[in-house]
């Protein structure tokens, strides 16, 4: 409106009287110029400041993860003041605060340091990166500067906890891995039992040369039987009512998962994942109560190798855990109906109840090997104590984690 | 509202929430300047039509300065002492300034001693300028971080806010500013085209012509005024809220753009001048004798204006004759005034400069370095921080040797030109693409390889015979980059065909929209 005024005011001058009244011109033309230089400058640099961040993609609990933000001032016109800052969400610290008052000289490149420390496991989003930058005059409609939006966003994954298996009062060797068996299932060439004579059928590539030679006949080795067991870990993350504090107890629950795992790939043992939880990835939708997709429950077979173990980190940073989910014990037979005969299945969860009682009873029988790792055993009911007892005279080993949180796990 | 006073001040505690006295006095004299402008346009209208009597106008003009600025000096000592302040001590300080004006008008024989007309002008204006060096002091004031706002930790005085119930707002005063000054210059453009319109209408006085153009030149003063005043308000607007934040403000910031726009201020004022002592049509309006005598002025004219011949205006009464209007006076105190105001400035620049250079360190001038050399280098190191250094049109291209960061503020006005070599013809036809690529928005980045940035480019071309295009252009350029053996003339007329394709492809690309970057692996 201003400026529409001025003009107006200008062209009235310029026919005809524009001898009598150059000087006022002037102050005006001077007005002008300056402003529409003003709003060019402001709209080269805008358009043309380009801004970057650098960071890692992946990081462990409570690393330190250095983040650089890149500013690049493309053009000859300085920037007079550019005040920026980078949106950090709330669970991650970010040292110093993300937020530069700088001053760029043309074609400058600045380059903006600061640090974030990952204490909480989960799927971030790092950015927008905001800021207000200003030439000499007023540009938009604040008076301090309009804010803008640079939509550069990071993805951080942070893993959940993992803990040695002693501090969450799990024994060290917990029934996972390579172990002997009676049933002849595969022989294991790492496991040497001894050595004897050679018979027909045996297995050429079994022949001790060594000892043949020695003895003048042949021999052949003979191995120990094993089998691998599988480890399956069934999370439950379904709390037992609409309290809060089962978040934190379910944060208990998914470092023991995410140590269990670690530990059975220390082991060279394929582990897997299976969860009522709801892991979002990185949509960004609310999704109504009961309404759930299925895509966002973890159900990870065993597997072997490291790729596997960080995506079912991966899947653990960003579990949720929903008190809409279905319960573990309707999903119980799905997922084992995946699993090889034997393996061994960790199942993780708040409490025991009946129904899922039964269903481990079953698992039991139909020849799997399962552990039962509470982490809030009688806390709620006395169904609790009850459910315990069963499992144990059905010969399922039961483990106790719910003293964890006096044991420094920061849940 | 009256303001109780249970804290006890500490004057040395609050000495760092006082605004600096220097920059104080350039913004006070420069407010004072523009409304000195704006009240003496009415007052030279009034006079024209000798409404004033036998008033000597130029001791009201200086009164109605000296006012505002008193009254800015006033107010700034009030707000700076949290004084006792209500309306009727307001009121009774302005009785008394009125009063003493009077004495001192009286003293020096100005005015009759009675109540006259004379004395009803001189409250009226000096109301005018007191008022406005008040209300303008409170934005100037309000524009600096108040003592209250501040942590003790951090060396305020937060009780003081609790104390004087103070609800300053930074936001609201610079709002203020920046509005009073638009609606005043509407005010001040108004008076001059609707005060020269009146003149030439309405009667036919004496002196007619040379104050039509002291107000036109009023008015231009008052709004090239204007220009450093909002700057300054807008930064130290901006700075306040950064100490609020508290950000830390980068160096070289204020006093920089400070300077640059009240270089320009003078820059336009040369410019005027010197297109003034042309003469003609453009020469500078100043007040003139009646009597058409040359004043002993810097703004003398070698030839007379020829005047406008006025309209045959006849009215039913011709005016009796009355005494010629003598302004003599006026070009020496707007000498005067001009030569005080560029000393001022000066004065502020050096200020400025010398505070900055104690702050990092300097310890005085060492007259050895002063040599032509130096001097010279410290000018051109000036020049590329205004300008920067002469970019490089691309890292790949051109080495970093003696050119680079020549200083050419024409640089990117000069075209780059078709090499002689064939070498250096496929690089050219390769960059011509990578440019209008890079204007169709998939700029070639820093660390793209020829390859790299062929595949990112591929996804966005829709012909097949672009894509073949853009394989020959990287197979022949990476050919001409890197090989040792020479290149053919009929590889120069490929890369120049396979380029004519891509840039007339990207240059309808970046006529109708910006192609929106796709990857390789987006594509079905």
């Amino acid at each position: 409106m201003w400026w529409l005024l001025l003009l107006a005011v200008l062209l009235l001058l310029l026919p005809g009287i524009w001898a009598n009244f150059w000087f006022l011109g002037i102050g005006l033309m001077a007005w002008i110029v300056a402003s529409l230089l003003n709003r060019m400058w402001y709209w080269r640099v805008t358009h043309t400041v380009r801004l970057n961040r650098t960071i890692q993609t992946q990081a462990f609990y409570g690393d330190i993860v250095e983040v650089e933000v890149t500013l690049h001032n493309g053009v000859r016109l300085p920037i007079p003041w550019l005040r920026l800052q980078d949106t950090i969400p709330g669970y991650l610290k970010a040292t110093p605060r993300p937020e530069w008052l700088v001053s760029v000289r043309s074609q400058e490149k600045l380059r903006l340091n600061y640090k974030l420390e990952c204490k909480r496991r989960g799927r971030y989003q790092i950015g927008p990166l905001e800021g207000k930058m200003g030439v000499l005059l007023d540009t938009g409609k604040e008076a301090s500067g309009d804010w803008q939006s640079w939509n550069k966003v990071s993805r951080l994954v942070v893993y959940p906890q993992v803990v040695p298996l002693e501090r969450l009062l799990l024994p060290s060797r917990l029934p996972m891995g390579n172990m002997r068996t009676r049933q002849p299932l595969l022989p294991d060439p790492s496991r040497i039992a001894g050595v004897r004579e050679y018979r027909s059928g045996d297995d050429p590539r079994q022949i001790d040369w060594r000892n043949t030679a020695r003895q003048s006949q042949l021999m052949v080795k003979e191995f120990d039987r094993t089998r691998v067991l599988s480890m399956a870990i069934f999370l439950d993350l379904r709390p037992p009512d609409r309290q809060y504090a089962w978040q934190q107890v379910a944060e208990t629950s998914i470092v023991v998962a995410a140590s269990v795992a670690t530990r059975t790939f220390d082991l060279k043992q394929p582990v897997g994942l299976f969860s009522n939880g709801f892991d979002p990835g990185w949509e960004k939708v609310n999704y109504k109560e009961g309404e759930l997709p299925e895509w966002g429950r973890p159900e990870m077979s065993p597997r072997n190798g490291g790729a596997w173990l960080y995506e079912i980190m991966e899947r653990l940073a960003g579990i949720e855990a929903r008190p809409d989910s279905p319960g573990l014990d309707q999903l119980i037979g799905k997922w084992t109906s995946r699993l090889p005969w034997g393996s061994t299945i960790a199942v993780i969860t708040f409490e025991p109840y009946p129904a899922l009682v039964a269903e481990l009873s079953r698992l039991r029988k139909a020849g799997f090997s399962v552990m039962a790792i509470f982490t809030a055993a009688g806390r709620h009911t006395s169904e609790g104590y009850d459910g315990i007892f069963t499992l144990h005279v059905l010969g399922v080993k039961i483990y106790d984690v719910s003293q964890a949180e006096q044991l420094s796990l920061s849940v | 509202m009256m303001r109780k006073a249970p804290v006890k001040l500490d004057f040395e505690k609050l000495a760092p929430f006082r605004p600096p006295a220097l920059v104080t006095l350039y913004i006070g004299l420069l407010k004072a300047g523009q409304i000195t402008c704006l009240l003496s346009s009415l007052i030279l209208i009034i006079q024209h039509y000798k409404l004033t009597a036998s008033m000597e106008t130029g001791w009201l003009i200086l009164a109605t300065f000296l006012t505002h600025l008193a009254s800015f000096y006033r107010h700034l000592w009030l707000e700076e002492h949290f004084a006792l302040n209500s309306f009727f001590a307001k009121l009774g300080e302005f009785v008394i300034m009125i009063i003493g004006l009077r004495l001192i008008l009286l003293a020096f024989g100005q005015v009759s001693p009675v109540i006259t007309l004379d004395f009803i002008y001189y409250a009226l204006f000096m109301s005018a300028a007191w008022y406005s060096g008040m209300a303008f002091l409170h934005q100037f004031y309000n524009l600096y971080l108040q003592p209250y706002e501040v942590s003790a930790e951090e060396g305020g005085v937060p009780a003081l806010g609790d104390a004087y119930h103070l609800s300053y707002d930074h936001t609201q005063a610079y709002k203020e500013l920046k509005t009073s000054f638009r609606y005043m210059a509407l005010v001040q453009v108004a008076i001059v085209l609707s005060g020269v319109s009146l003149i030439n209408e309405v009667g036919n006085n004496p002196g007619k012509a040379g104050l039509t153009q002291t107000l036109v030149l009023l008015g231009g003063i008052y709004l090239l005024l204007g220009l450093p005043l909002l700057v300054w308000a807008r930064m130290r607007f901006l700075r306040t809220l950064w100490q609020l934040d508290k950000l830390k403000e980068p160096g070289r910031l204020v006093d920089r753009w400070v300077y640059y726009v009240g270089g320009l201020v003078v820059v336009i004022l040369v410019v005027t001048f010197g297109i003034s002592s042309l003469g003609g049509m453009f020469t500078l309006p100043m007040p003139t004798a009646g009597k058409q005598e040359i004043l002993p002025s810097i703004f003398n004219r070698s030839t007379p204006i020829p005047l406008p011949t006025p309209r045959p205006f006849t009215p039913p009464k011709p005016p009796e004759s009355s005494t010629p209007l003598n302004l003599e006076w006026l070009g020496f105190i707007i000498q005067a005034l001009g030569v005080i105001a560029a000393a001022a400035f000066l004065g502020v620049i050096l200020w400025f400069a010398f505070t900055r250079l104690i702050q990092v360190g300097w310890v005085g001038p060492q007259w050895r370095k002063f040599t032509p050399g130096a001097i010279w280098r410290v000018f051109l190191n000036f020049w590329r921080g205004i300008f920067g250094r002469n970019r490089l049109k691309d890292p790949f291209e051109k080495a970093e040797g003696d050119d680079s960061g020549r200083f050419d503020p024409f640089g990117w006005l000069k075209r780059e030109n078709l090499p002689d070599d064939a070498r250096g013809r496929v690089r050219f036809y390769y960059r011509q693409v990578a440019h209008r690529a890079g204007r169709a928005g998939l700029p070639r980045r820093t660390g793209q390889t020829p390859a790299e940035y062929a595949n990112y480019l591929a996804p966005n071309l829709n012909e097949a015979q672009d894509q073949a295009n853009l394989e020959n252009l990287t197979g022949l350029y990476q050919e001409a980059r890197f090989s040792p053996h020479p290149v053919e003339p009929a590889q120069v007329e490929t890369a120049r065909a396979s380029s004519q394709g891509l840039v007339a492809f990207f240059r309808q690309r970046s006529r109708r929209a910006r192609i929106k970057p796709r990857e390789q692996a987006d594509k079905p």
